[in-house]
């Protein structure tokens, strides 16, 4: 089947209509009646050329139709070779490299841009697929065509290009579908990174890198450890953390901004949020902050509830919250309220109001609703049965030398009974669930409940169960790629997931893969923590519990390496020259032909010997 | 129906022409004019409309008893003119957007009229005739019918001149021909016979625009009448050519003329016929 090499140059053809119509309406004889025919014989005998001039023009108009035909008609259908004598067409593999360091700067787009221009020089013949590394394995595309948008750069990967495979890959790449066999195609391989990435040999394929970008200094955080408060610290954890170029990281927590390696966070935090940064913004910014989440603490907001015929909460019972939960914030609320009471500890003196939020509870006199009490009754020192030993969160202290002229026990209660009048009314009562709850019968202003030791140790550490923070499962801070050990906090046969949090990964990289936990026999699971840094989100069911920060250390790419490689992959794809032959200029020279004989034609008409 | 050769006004101009006959004019009176000597034992010639002026003892009362109408007698001396109308009616005769015929047509009969108009005798035919049509004083639209009807001959036909024309009384004839010299023989031998009577002779040679100044240009295929065709591309120089031989051919026309003591008069087909019968006035033929 003919395939014309020059179609475009068909339309030449409707030119040579146009002039050869063009031709015959000028050459057309128009007929004219006149008399005097002798006379015009004896003009025709003198001014009609003779036959050797009718003759060259003749032939000359002959030549340059000729000329003009044949060149156009070779232009438009080309000299087409054999395929022997065709350049090789070219199967290319366009490697982006999509490691970390090409993040430094501008290189990925300088490589695409790359990647664009190499696409649009190709052939017709010639296919061309991208490819990059995904997880460190490579990930070919489809096969494309001169002209082929490359669309944007690939996402960075941060696992380990695995060349081998690589290079298994491009060995047993089949070629493109609808490539002629002959000429049997070159097959190239072209890296466009920032240095040279010591391939190892591949057999028939050529393998040109080429460098984009420029050295460029870069810091990062490369370790990070939180440590938590032990109990009864003052302080909210340890955060130690380090730089790649050694200097003192920026720690901002609380609205504070701490300088230093070691760093002890203030006790009560505004917020979860820490975040770890490098003194200056460089060529690569991800590296440059880590943020993570500190574990909640648990109690930050007190609210003191008393009845509104009080005219004023009780003081002694107000300084007792006070000392006992040092920096927090006691409201008093005069009950009824008038809005709904929202706090993380809610006291309650013989008032509760209808609508409230609270993470636990403590009644003096007041029972929950579905609760009841009973009439006050004398409580005698001495004379209360004895505690009553239930896991509570907190061990109960003897309480039988606090007296009350009248304490209000609970007739109906879904509470633990821990201390219980003589005559069995229950005067103290506590729960765990669904939220740590303690019930005093002893109200403070009609009992010794706050003067006395054991009182107050019942208190103290009451609040102590409710404020220690929920222990994590992870810690906030893990090192990406290294295994950890999660254990089972209550029942084994809970599953975790963990997914990357979207907001707070790299953008423009992949993304982990999600993954269930399952615990095992003896209550742990081992996760294999991801490369991908930035937060992520470890669930119990639907319900997030944690979220760890990846940090994430690979001393040689956080570098930005760069080494020029050399290569020039544009002027590696074009096809190798080949000598040309007199065919090659045949079109030319029949057009240069047509060209000089009208040209020679016209002088000849000019000079007067042509008509 | 055939186009009139002349409308009332030119009628009227033609009919205030008199002939004047350069032997009448040596010989005494002629015609009309000398019909004014009457009683002088002339044959009788012809009868024209009677005139306001018009002497009453000539009217022929015979004539008016039979039709009531006033006619006067005309007389032909020995000496009368014979005029003699000749129309070459060569295929090229009829060319030219004015016709050439045409114009041929329309200026002898104009001579006619004004023949007719002075008693004299009209004689007029073809080229291509061997008789001629004769017409007397009552003929003038006769002529006028005879010379609208008039056709050229087929490209076959041959020119055979009537030399009947002249066998007498040729020193009293006047041959007028209207040619356009194309086929120059007949034509030049009319016009030599003529001179071997002794008749005097004029020559009206027609041409047309187109003949004069062709408008041709570009690749033409010239088709001649009575020719065969001929391809030519037609510029500046082709029409230089011809003109020059068109010059040419008219300086021998007038030669061949001239040698045979004829007049020669050349008209345009398309200019009116008042110049020519001021070019017969000139050459005293007619006076008006």
């Amino acid at each position: 089947m003919l395939e014309f090499a020059q179609a475009h140059y068909l339309w030449l053809l409707l030119l040579l209509v146009a002039f050869y119509v063009g031709w015959l309406l000028a050459r057309r004889y128009r007929k004219r009646r006149v008399t005097h025919a002798a006379l015009w014989q004896r003009v025709a005998a003198r001014v009609v050329p003779p036959a050797w001039k009718r003759l060259l023009r003749t032939i000359l108009t002959l030549l340059v139709a000729t000329t003009m035909l044949a060149c156009v008609a070779l232009y438009a259908a080309g000299l087409q070779r054999s395929p022997d004598e065709q350049p090789a067409p070219l199967v290319l593999v366009i490697m982006q490299d999509n490691t970390v360091s090409m993040r430094g700067a501008d290189r990925r787009v300088q490589a695409n841009k790359r990647a664009r221009a190499l696409l649009a020089a190709l052939g017709e013949d010639d296919r061309a697929l991208l490819a990059h590394f995904k997880f460190g394995q490579p990930l070919l595309g489809q096969w494309l065509q001169t002209g082929a948008d490359p669309g944007p750069p690939p996402p960075t990967d941060f696992a380990r290009p695995d060349l081998r495979a690589l290079r298994a890959a491009l060995e047993s790449l089949p070629p493109p579908p609808n490539m002629p066999a002959r000429p049997a195609p070159r097959r190239m391989l072209v890296w466009l990174g920032d240095g040279d990435p010591a391939l190892p040999p591949m057999q028939g394929v050529q393998v040109v890198a080429e460098s984009f970008g420029a050295a460029a200094r870069n810091d990062a955080v490369i370790r990070a450890r939180y440590t938590p408060p032990a109990r009864g610290e003052s302080q909210g954890g340890i955060v130690e953390a380090e730089l790649l170029s050694g200097k003192d990281p920026i720690i901002a927590c609380n609205g504070k901004r701490l300088e230093g390696r070691r760093v002890e966070l203030p006790p009560i935090l505004d917020s979860d949020e820490v975040t770890i940064t490098v003194r200056e913004p460089d060529a690569l910014t991800d590296d440059d902050a880590i943020s993570f989440r500190v574990p909640r603490s648990g109690i930050r907001t007190v609210a003191l509830c008393h009845p509104a015929s009080d005219g004023e909460a009780n003081p002694f019972l107000k300084t007792l919250i006070e000392t006992l939960l040092p920096g927090r914030e006691v409201t008093t609320v005069a009950v009824p309220a008038a809005a709904p009471i929202k706090a993380d500890l809610l006291v309650a003196d013989r008032a509760l109001p209808q609508s409230f939020d609270a993470r636990a509870l403590l009644l003096f006199g007041v029972a929950l609703p579905g609760d009841s009490i009973g009439p006050p009754v004398r409580a005698e020192p001495n004379l209360r049965a004895p505690v009553e030993r239930t896991d509570v969160g907190f061990e109960v202290p003897d309480l039988s030398l606090v007296h009350a002229r009248e304490a209000v026990p609970l007739t109906q209660t879904g509470l633990a009974p821990l201390v219980r009048h003589i005559e069995g009314a229950v005067l103290v009562a506590a729960s765990r669930e669904p939220r740590p709850t303690l019930y005093c019968g002893f109200v403070p202003h009609q009992s010794t409940l706050l003067e006395d030791p054991a009182g107050r140790l019942l208190l103290l550490r009451f609040t102590d169960m409710v404020q220690a923070p929920a222990v994590p499962r992870v810690a906030p801070l893990l090192p990406a790629g290294k295994p950890v050990t999660l254990r089972a906090t209550r029942n084994v046969k809970d599953t975790l997931s963990v997914a990357p949090h979207d907001r707070h990964l790299w953008q423009d990289s992949y993304r982990g893969p999600a993954v269930h936990l399952v615990h095992g026999p003896d209550g742990s699971v081992d996760w294999q923590v991801p490369d991908q840094p930035g937060q992520w989100l470890l669930k119990h069911g639907d319900v997030g519990v944690d979220m760890p920060s990846l940090v994430w250390f690979d001393p040689v790419e956080q570098a930005l390496p760069f080494a020029p490689a050399g290569g020039d992959a544009m002027a590696a794809i074009l096809p190798p020259a080949r000598q040309s032959n007199w065919r090659d200029l045949l079109p030319a020279l029949l057009l240069w032909l047509a060209l000089g004989l009208l040209v020679l034609e016209w002088c000849l008409w000019l000079a007067g010997v042509l008509e | 129906m055939p186009e009139p050769l002349f409308d009332e006004a030119a009628m009227a101009r033609i009919r205030n022409l008199r002939l004047n006959a350069q032997r009448v004019q040596r010989g005494g009176a002629r015609g009309e004019r000398l019909s004014r000597q009457f009683g002088a034992g002339q044959e009788f010639g012809a009868h024209r409309q009677y005139v306001q002026g018009d002497d009453l003892r000539r009217v022929d009362w015979n004539v008016y008893g039979r039709l009531d109408q006033l006619f006067v007698k005309l007389f032909e001396l020995p000496g009368q003119l014979r005029v003699l109308l000749v129309a070459d009616d060569a295929p090229t005769m009829d060319f030219g957007a004015h016709s050439k015929w045409l114009a041929a047509r329309r200026a002898l009969a104009a001579v006619g009229l004004v023949a007719l108009h002075g008693a004299e005798r009209v004689l007029a035919c073809r080229l291509s005739d061997s008789k001629a049509e004769v017409f007397d004083g009552t003929g003038e639209s006769r002529l006028l019918d005879y010379f609208g009807a008039l056709a050229t001959r087929g490209a076959g036909a041959v020119a055979a001149p009537a030399r009947s024309l002249f066998e007498t009384r040729g020193r009293d004839s006047v041959l007028v021909l209207a040619s356009d010299f194309q086929q120059r023989e007949p034509a030049l031998q009319l016009l030599s016979d003529a001179r071997r009577a002794g008749a005097r002779a004029i020559a009206v040679c027609v041409h047309a625009a187109e003949e004069l100044n062709p408008r041709l240009d570009g690749f033409t295929r010239l088709q001649p009448v009575a020719a065969h065709d001929l391809k030519l591309r037609v510029d500046e120089r082709v029409l230089a050519a011809y003109k020059e031989e068109l010059a040419h051919w008219r300086e021998g026309t007038r030669r061949a003329v001239h040698g045979l003591g004829a007049a020669l008069i050349e008209l345009d087909s398309a200019d009116p016929i008042e110049p020519l019968i001021v070019d017969l006035v000139r050459a005293g033929v007619v006076k008006a």
